[in-house]
């Protein structure tokens, strides 16, 4: 029977074959375009909850529509590799290499640009393997410091990112 | 009722709508520094009705302005802007905004004819109708929606009566400014006569007597519906299934809207405190504790006023001067025993949210703490929009 949860399959199915037929840098390219095109039919805005000058994310609002985690232990053993992509650092990319991540990632930030602001996504947890990754560059550029990401993301935050 | 104390809430209520406009047209839920210091869509809306019935004209204009430029690409209006019409929605649709701001529209080019913003934003307002008529199931002739004017799922997420009543009026008005404007509507106008017979229908109980809260569907292309899997109906009381009349659907005087509103006052009047209850406290989602709105009191006064039924009227409008505190309006209130039953069962439940912290802290700083009430959230300027329709409209009937 096709059920709820089937169409997460879908997305997680397609994203082994697209890295399985095009390649790593194919993956993360097709994920960062899903993530501007949904940004773009969406319009300008800004997300989170706002703490201070910083936004975070209470719960990461991707992971909970998909239940990655569960649906993850379904797939073939040898999908492990497939839900962290290996990407570039720099003040622009996303804090973590998730693919929810980055199609979170593209998506903010397409909002933020249309709405005349810059997006940096500062520090996540990974959905798939719940480490918190810090985005040093991201962090620099902001003139943020990296204590404050910290306890945020210990206390009470998934995700946090800032607009300028 | 003290009607030195109701004209000064009045005057009052002008005063704190004027003053929470932002100067790009905005008008907060409620004042910064407050609980919801941003432009909701629905509280905008209404508080544009408001300020068109104190003759507000320009401020009406801007306001209008500021909502039609901030639509989504979509077409949906969002459950919430920043001062710079910036989506900062964090709620999935609600889409009782689109009817809420094309009915609001309306109602101000009822007024001043206002052709020039009309044709400046056409195309919105297109663009608004057509994503009403998107979410619309061709089986019930009903539009779906995931949340309405409590923003609550659980019991709005489906083929919910105000959602339906504003979207139906919503186009309504769109129809009377194309036909002002000579544009092709009659496909708008099928449509909305379409819904409007459905909500007369399927959302009207004859058994119970009363238009009924919601049909409870999850996906708005269930085929049949019957199949869906939360397919189920509501026939709980909630003050929202007033809003066939409140949106000019039927009139008030009709014998549905009055064994409705007879209704909803057996079960949600306030026996403790006066006062309106928005739905039943078994429906647990009473942030601040359980207890009457001013908004929805006001809403209810309305009826009993059109229908010349001056004790009651007071009644309602009275309670709303007596419980203004300095003449500024709360969200609801509560005692301080329910807000402590309720902030019990959230605290136990674990969801009791950094949001819903400052609200406690607002609560227990009102001066009312000690008197042992709870106010919650004030002002709200939506009741005050609300107070300024049902004065007038109780001076022009009944003095």
């Amino acid at each position: 029977m096709v059920k709820t949860k089937t169409l997460v399959k879908v997305i997680l199915i397609g994203v082994i074959e697209m890295s399985n037929r095009m390649g790593a840098q194919a993956l993360y390219d097709w994920l960062q375009a899903i993530g501007e095109r949904l940004g773009e039919m969406e319009g300008k805005g800004m997300e989170g909850v706002k703490c201070g000058d910083l936004h975070y994310e209470p719960l990461c609002p991707l992971a909970t529509l998909l239940d990655i985690e569960h649906y993850y232990d379904v797939l073939p053993k040898s999908a492990d590799e497939y839900p962290i992509c290996k990407i570039d650092r720099g003040a622009d990319k996303p804090a973590c290499a998730d693919i929810i991540c980055i199609i979170h990632h593209a998506y903010l930030r397409k909002r933020a640009e249309l709405a005349g602001k810059k997006f940096f996504h500062l520090a996540a947890k990974s959905p798939t393997t719940g480490e918190i990754v810090f985005n040093e560059e991201a962090i620099k550029a902001v003139g943020k410091n990296k204590d404050e990401i910290k306890a945020l993301m210990e206390e009470k935050a998934v995700c946090v990112f800032m607009y300028k | 009722m003290n009607e030195k104390k109701a004209d000064k809430l009045y005057r009052h209520s002008i005063t704190v709508i004027k003053e929470n406009q932002h100067k790009n047209g905005g008008f907060y839920a409620s004042p910064p520094g407050t609980r919801y210091p941003y432009i909701y869509t629905r509280d905008h809306s209404i508080i544009a009705l408001g300020a068109l019935e104190a003759g507000l004209l320009k401020e009406v204009r801007r306001a209008l302005e500021f909502i039609l430029a901030a639509q989504k690409p979509s077409g949906e209006f969002s459950q919430r802007y920043d001062t710079d019409g910036v989506d900062t929605s964090y709620k999935d649709l609600q889409i009782d905004g689109n009817g809420l701001v094309l009915f609001a529209l309306g109602k101000y080019y009822e007024v001043t004819k206002d052709d020039e913003l009309c044709l400046e934003y056409w195309d919105v307002v297109k663009k608004a109708v057509e994503y009403i008529l998107r979410h619309k199931n061709d089986e019930i002739d009903l539009i779906h929606t995931l949340n309405s004017i409590h923003e609550y799922p659980a019991y709005e997420h489906g083929f919910e009566i105000f959602a339906n009543a504003a979207c139906c009026a919503g186009i309504f008005e769109a129809v009377k400014i194309g036909k002002a404007l000579d544009k092709d509507v009659r496909e708008w106008e099928k449509e909305a006569k379409k819904v409007k017979n459905a909500i007369m229908m399927r959302l009207w109980s004859p058994r119970l007597r009363s238009f009924i809260k919601n049909i409870r569907i999850k996906h708005q292309n269930s085929k049949p519906l019957g199949y869906d899997p939360y397919a189920s109906v509501v026939t709980d009381v909630d003050a929202a299934e007033y809003a066939p009349a409140y949106f000019g659907l039927i009139d008030d005087e009709d014998i549905r809207v009055v064994s409705t509103a007879r209704r909803i006052h057996r079960a949600l009047w306030d026996e403790e405190l006066g006062g309106l209850n928005r739905y039943p406290e078994y429906w647990g989602r009473n942030n601040g504790g359980y207890g009457p709105w001013p908004h929805f009191t006001l809403q209810l006064a309305r009826h009993f006023i059109n229908i010349g039924d001056e004790d009651m009227a007071e009644r309602y409008l009275s309670w709303c001067v007596e419980i203004a505190y300095e003449y500024l309006l709360p969200e609801h209130i509560s005692t301080i025993e329910r807000f402590e039953f309720w902030l019990e069962s959230y605290q136990n439940a674990n969801i009791l949210t950094d949001k819903k912290l400052v609200m406690i802290e607002g609560i227990k700083q009102h001066p009312k703490w000690k008197d042992g009430f709870a106010y919650v959230t004030t002002p709200l300027i939506w009741p005050h929009a609300e107070y300024i329709r049902t004065y007038n409209l109780w001076l022009r009937t009944f003095r």
